[in-house]
C-alpha cells in the first residue's frame, strides 16, 4: 500500500467506534480526503492534539489508491489557529466556511487556490477585529473559485455597459441594466457601494485583505446578496448558518 | 450464516450496542446461551431497571436512580463550587479521582456550529440561575481539551463573570506515564503555558 505525503487543513472531524476519529482533510496534492485516525480520542495519542479543526499540517496517511477513506500514519502541524476556539464567533464563522467547503467540493479534487485562500482566512480570522468583512471577501472569493465569479461590468442580459446598476440577478450572477431589469425575486436591490466592495473583494491580494472594510449600512444587504449567491448554488441549508444568524440575531 | 431465529435475532440486538461487531455479538450470544436461566434472567432484568429507574436529575441534568441525584442531595458537598461538565459520563470520571467535594452541572452537549449545536441547545440557562441562587463562589469548567469544548469554556465565561464569580478551567498538560517525545505540539506548549511553581 503507497504512503502519501501532503500538506492539508483539517475541514471536521467525528468520532468513530471506542477511540478513533474519522478526519476530513482538504489536502493540497489530493483535494478533499477523509482518513481515519486510530486511537486519536486517548489522551496517549500522538496525534490527539494535533486533529482539531482548522489545523494546517503536514500528513502521511495510506491506503489503496481507490479507497474511499485512508488510515493516518502521523501528522505534524505546520500552523494550529487555536485561537479561533477561543471565541464562539469566530468558530462559528470557520464552521460555516469549511462546511461550505465541504458541501460544495467532492473528493480528490485538488485546488491549490483554494486552500491558499483558506489558510489567509483562517490567519485573518484569528487576528481581525472584523470577522464579518473577512467573512464576506470569502464567500465572494469562494463564489469566484466555485466558478460563478459575479459579473459587475456589463449587464448579464443584454451585454451592455452599465451606467446605473439598480439590480442583481441572483441566478446569473450578474448586474442587470434598467431597460432588462424584470421584477423577479431572483432580481434583488444593490448599491453602488455593495457592488464596490465586491469587485475590491475579487481582485484585492491576500495579503492586504485585512485592510478592506464593508462601508457602514451595507453589512446586511452585501450579507444577504452573498448568502442568498452561494444558496442558489448550494441547494441546502447549512446548520452553521443557522447558527451564525442566530447569534448575529442575538447579539444585535 | 445459518442461526436459529431466536438466536439471530439476539445476535441483531447486539450488534446495536457501541464496539460491537458481528462476531463479538455472535459471542455474546453463544455466551447468554451457555449461561443459566438465572443469570440470562439477571441481565434481562438489569436491562429493564435501568431503563425504568433511571432518571434525570433537575438539578444537574445527570442521570441517577432519584432526582434529585445522590451527588445534589448531598448536604456535606462544598456548596460554593461548582463543575460545568459536558456529558453525565464525565461525571463519572471526575468522581473516580476522590478528589472533588463540590457539584456538577451538566450542560448536555457542547457547542459546536458544525453539528448545528449552538447556545440555545445547551443548559445554560440552568447554570445562570443556578449560580445567581445558589451563592457559588467558583466555576470549574471542565469540558473536553478541544476546539469545541475550549469555546464553550470561553462562551460560558463571558457570560457568568459579570455574576462576580470566580471562573477557572482545569489544567492541561502532559498524561502520567507518558514520554516528552511523544507529546504533540499543541499539548506540549499549552504544559509550558500552564507550568507551576513546586
Amino acid at each position: 500500500m503507497p504512503l502519501y505525503h501532503t500538506a492539508a487543513v483539517v475541514l471536521r472531524r467525528r468520532n468513530f467506534g471506542e477511540a478513533d476519529r474519522i478526519i476530513t482533510f482538504f489536502t493540497h496534492d489530493f483535494g478533499k480526503i477523509k482518513c481515519i485516525a486510530k486511537g486519536s480520542r486517548r489522551f496517549k495519542s500522538k496525534l490527539s492534539g494535533n486533529l482539531e479543526p482548522f489545523t494546517f499540517l503536514r500528513i502521511i496517511y495510506f491506503g489503496k489508491e481507490n479507497q474511499n477513506i485512508y488510515q493516518i500514519n502521523s501528522c505534524d502541524i505546520i500552523r494550529s489557529f487555536h485561537k479561533i476556539g477561543e471565541d464562539y464567533k469566530r468558530l462559528s464563522i470557520c464552521s460555516y466556511i469549511v462546511e461550505l467547503i465541504d458541501t460544495m467540493f467532492k473528493e480528490k479534487d485538488p485546488n491549490r487556490e483554494l486552500l491558499g485562500l483558506l489558510l489567509s482566512i483562517f490567519s485573518l480570522i484569528e487576528e481581525s477585529s472584523d470577522v464579518d468583512t473577512v467573512l464576506r471577501i470569502f464567500e465572494v472569493r469562494f463564489l469566484s473559485l466555485l466558478g460563478y465569479k459575479p459579473a459587475l461590468d456589463v449587464c448579464v442580459r443584454c451585454n451592455r455597459p452599465v451606467d446605473r446598476v439598480i439590480r442583481f440577478n441572483l441566478i446569473k450572477g450578474g448586474i442587470i441594466c434598467k431597460n432588462c431589469f424584470r421584477n423577479t425575486r431572483h432580481e434583488i436591490e444593490i448599491s453602488r457601494g455593495a457592488l464596490n466592495f465586491i469587485k475590491k473583494s475579487l481582485t484585492i491580494d491576500l495579503s492586504m485583505m485585512g485592510r478592506l472594510k464593508i462601508p457602514k449600512g451595507l453589512e446586511k444587504g452585501i450579507r444577504e446578496m452573498l448568502h442568498s449567491s452561494l444558496s442558489i448554488r448550494i441547494g441546502k441549508r447549512l446548520k452553521s448558518y443557522e447558527l451564525l444568524i442566530s447569534n448575529h440575531s442575538r447579539n444585535s | 450464516m445459518y442461526h436459529p431465529k431466536s438466536v439471530s435475532t439476539l445476535i441483531g440486538e447486539l450488534v446495536k450496542l457501541p464496539g460491537v461487531g458481528q462476531k463479538t455479538a455472535e459471542r455474546l450470544a453463544f455466551f447468554i446461551l451457555k449461561a443459566s436461566k438465572n443469570e440470562a434472567e439477571k441481565l434481562a432484568r438489569a436491562i429493564l431497571d435501568v431503563k425504568g429507574t433511571i432518571r434525570q436529575c433537575s438539578i444537574c441534568n445527570s442521570i441517577a436512580d432519584s432526582d434529585p441525584c445522590e451527588i445534589c442531595g448531598n448536604p456535606k458537598r462544598d456548596k460554593t463550587t461548582l463543575c460545568v461538565i459536558e456529558e453525565p459520563h464525565d461525571l463519572f470520571a471526575i468522581e473516580k479521582t476522590g478528589g472533588y467535594r463540590g457539584y456538577y452541572h451538566v450542560l448536555m452537549g457542547v457547542l459546536s456550529p458544525l453539528d448545528g449545536v449552538g447556545p440555545d441547545d445547551l443548559s445554560i440557562d440552568g447554570l445562570v440561575n443556578r449560580i445567581e441562587k445558589d451563592g457559588i463562589k467558583e466555576v470549574i469548567i471542565a469540558t473536553n481539551p478541544n476546539m469545541e469544548g475550549d469555546a464553550t469554556a470561553m462562551y460560558i465565561s463571558n457570560l457568568i463573570k459579570p455574576l462576580e464569580v470566580k471562573v477557572t478551567r482545569i489544567a492541561r498538560g502532559l498524561p502520567m506515564g507518558g514520554d516528552l517525545e511523544y507529546a504533540d505540539e499543541v499539548t506540549l506548549m499549552k504544559s509550558f503555558e500552564g507550568r507551576m511553581e513546586i
